[in-house]
């Protein structure tokens, strides 16, 4: 019989930010799977699905707010700061042959600093940007 | 009345199936997809891996250019998508005009800054319609 659980809130007993879900015949940590913050940032003047200059997509998640930073510079600060920085950052751009990539000299556990550059000309460039991170939080 | 569940693993009925999440940015689309020519690893040509999840059908519609139709669609176009394709020096990015049932990406050479046809890896986080 399908069953489905209702609840606003839950927490690991042993840890209270460590849940196990089972997948197949083993289990993977619920919190490592999940992203601790989801962020993008519309540097260029050109609104890209609905996002305008210097704006975040509505999807953003645990970023309080967006800062330009310059050219091709796009940051995040963080609404609950990260707990280190061993975190991983898988990073996307808009087409055609461009990257964006996590700025690591200048990201701290309450700011997450991306670059965007054209691969095309090696140059930075104001973009439409999006990172991941995962890791924990503070 | 919020309420709070203690408990260290929770698993669908069946024991295996994936629970579902709500409030929460789960990875809801997860795409790997060969558009070389080459079979890369044991995946062939015009062919996506065994590892994809919430896409229901491909489309090649050009050189490097490959429309993902989902399973479940988006409830928008703000959703968040980062990517990675095969070496070397390789682009993946996102076409501009995806919609929220069929995302769009676009690989290069970053050499030659041409379109190229490659492996694609993608996933996307945002919320189902």
């Amino acid at each position: 019989m399908a069953s489905e659980l209702k609840v606003d809130k839950i927490t690991g007993v042993t840890t209270a930010g460590s849940i196990d879900v089972t997948t197949g015949s083993t289990t993977i940590n619920l919190q490592s799977a999940l992203p601790s913050a989801v962020f993008g940032m519309n540097l260029n003047s050109t609104t890209y699905a609905g996002v305008a200059v210097n704006e975040l997509p509505s999807n953003t998640l645990n970023i309080a707010s967006g800062v330009d930073g310059g050219l091709g510079l796009a940051r995040g600060n963080y609404t609950t700061n990260m707990a280190g920085l061993e975190n991983v950052y898988p990073d996307g751009a808009i087409a055609a042959n461009n990257t964006q990539n996590v700025d690591i000299g200048v990201t701290t556990t309450a700011l997450l600093a991306t670059q965007q550059h054209d691969a095309d000309s090696s140059s930075d460039q104001n973009s439409y940007g999006f990172t991941l991170v995962f890791g924990d939080l503070a | 009345m919020t309420s709070v569940l203690n408990v260290d693993t929770i698993a669908a009925k069946d024991g295996t199936s994936p629970v579902g999440l709500t409030k929460q940015k789960a990875i809801l689309v997860c795409v790997g997809f060969n558009m070389n020519s080459s079979t890369l690893y044991g995946v062939s040509n015009n062919t996506s891996f065994s590892e994809t999840f919430n896409a229901s059908s491909f489309s090649d519609v050009g050189t490097g250019q490959l429309e993902t139709s989902l399973t479940n669609s988006l409830s928008n176009k703000e959703f968040i998508i980062a990517g990675m394709m095969n070496a070397t020096n390789n682009c993946i990015t996102h076409e501009s005009d995806s919609i929220a049932s069929v995302v769009k990406t676009r690989t290069n050479d970053a050499d030659s800054s041409a379109a190229q046809d490659n492996c694609h890896y993608f996933h996307v986080t945002g919320s189902l319609a």
